[in-house]
């Protein structure tokens, strides 16, 4: 699972409040197919995870998957059954905080039937709405999912 | 490239209130500036720029045709950035630039690629490199598009700038070197790793300590 070698800070505040829409990242850089966020949330390593292998399961040996998104942000919670108190909890998982309009996921290399359901199998291990994109160059813009 | 005619209006007003406003009327806020014009807020038809840009892409050569104010003004233009939503990709705002048709302009020149290479069709797996170049020309001879043949790449092989195929009078400007394709060879397996499984989050070692240093 995707998460940092190492860090600054064990702990981090929790992240505000997901607001406004992806300005970085938000087009297909590397490859000819993308899967664009469409609703803002905080996706788990283990999410993508489930994500990359379900398309790379899908496309089986041919093509590329590029991961656009990392989970930098660690994220902590209190052992069940405690007393408030004590101090912040110990880290749990790391998320990666995505905004709508976030490319999460590109690939190359394959054609575009396999290349929509791979996103449409990837999509279903993620907590929020996607769009499958095409590269301007590859033919054109969007189909939801 | 004969000058494409464009329509459009001086803006009323500013603001983002008067622009959404404009928006939801279906036009663009636009601003066109330029060595002869003073930079002027305009506005033109959402529908009509799409259909234009669908036809001739971004990089074309403009006759715009501005009204306001009671006169009109023509303006040889290009467009020098294109903004678009992130989620909904509706056109957002354009800058248009006004030009000289007598002087060089630097401008960027989509690129094509052409045939299906050697290497895909053994089972190797097409690449992009840049999809662009940049590009110093005279504003009538912006070619819409250069074509790139990569038909005759095996598995490993790669086409670069140096290959496109320039006409008279344009001069490429980005780095000759720069791959615009390439054939590589297809993933051996399905990587199925699971060797981080039980790594815990808290287990990430933090700048400072003994296990952060030894990480470098």
């Amino acid at each position: 699972m995707l998460m940092p070698k190492r860090v600054k800070w064990r702990k981090q505040h929790r992240p505000r409040k997901l607001l406004g829409i992806a300005t970085k990242g938000n087009e297909i850089t590397y490859g000819e197919y993308g899967l664009q966020a469409l609703e803002a949330a905080w996706i788990t390593s283990r999410q993508i995870e489930a994500a990359r292998v379900a398309m790379t399961r899908y496309i089986k040996r041919g093509g590329k998957v590029w991961i656009k998104i990392f989970p930098d942000r660690p994220i902590t919670a209190k052992p069940a059954e405690t007393r408030m108190g004590s101090g912040k909890g110990s880290p749990e998982y790391w998320v990666a905080v995505v905004k709508p309009g976030r490319v999460l996921f590109e690939m190359a290399g394959v054609s575009e039937e396999i290349a929509q359901e791979a996103m449409r199998l990837a999509s279903h291990k993620l907590p929020i709405r996607t769009k499958f994109i095409k590269h301007s160059g590859a033919g054109g813009e969007a189909d939801e999912s | 490239m004969e000058a494409i005619k464009l329509e459009a209006k001086v803006r009323a007003g500013t603001g983002k209130m008067y622009a959404r406003q404009m928006r939801r009327e279906g036009n663009v806020p636009s601003i066109v500036y330029g060595a002869d014009v003073e930079s002027t807020p305009i506005e033109v038809p959402e529908k009509e720029v799409e259909k234009f840009l669908a036809q001739h892409g971004d990089n074309a050569l403009i006759k715009l045709v501005v009204t306001g104010d009671g006169e009109t003004n023509e303006y040889a233009s290009v467009i020098r950035e294109l903004q678009r939503h992130p989620v909904r990709g509706g056109l957002y705002h354009i800058d248009f630039f006004q030009i000289s048709l007598k002087d060089k302009l630097e401008t960027v020149v989509p690129i094509h690629l052409t045939g299906e290479p050697i290497g895909v069709k053994e089972g190797g797996i097409l690449q992009y490199g840049i999809r662009e170049v940049d590009v110093e020309c005279l504003p009538t001879d912006i070619p819409e598009y250069f074509e790139v043949d990569i038909s005759e790449l095996n598995i490993g092989d790669n086409s670069t700038v140096a290959d496109i195929k320039t006409p008279e009078g344009v001069e490429l400007l980005s780095d000759a070197g720069s791959v615009v394709a390439m054939v590589v060879a297809p993933r051996m397996e399905v990587e199925e790793t699971e060797d981080e499984e039980g790594a815990e989050a808290a287990d990430v070692p933090t700048v400072g300590s003994p296990e952060g240093d030894d990480a470098e």
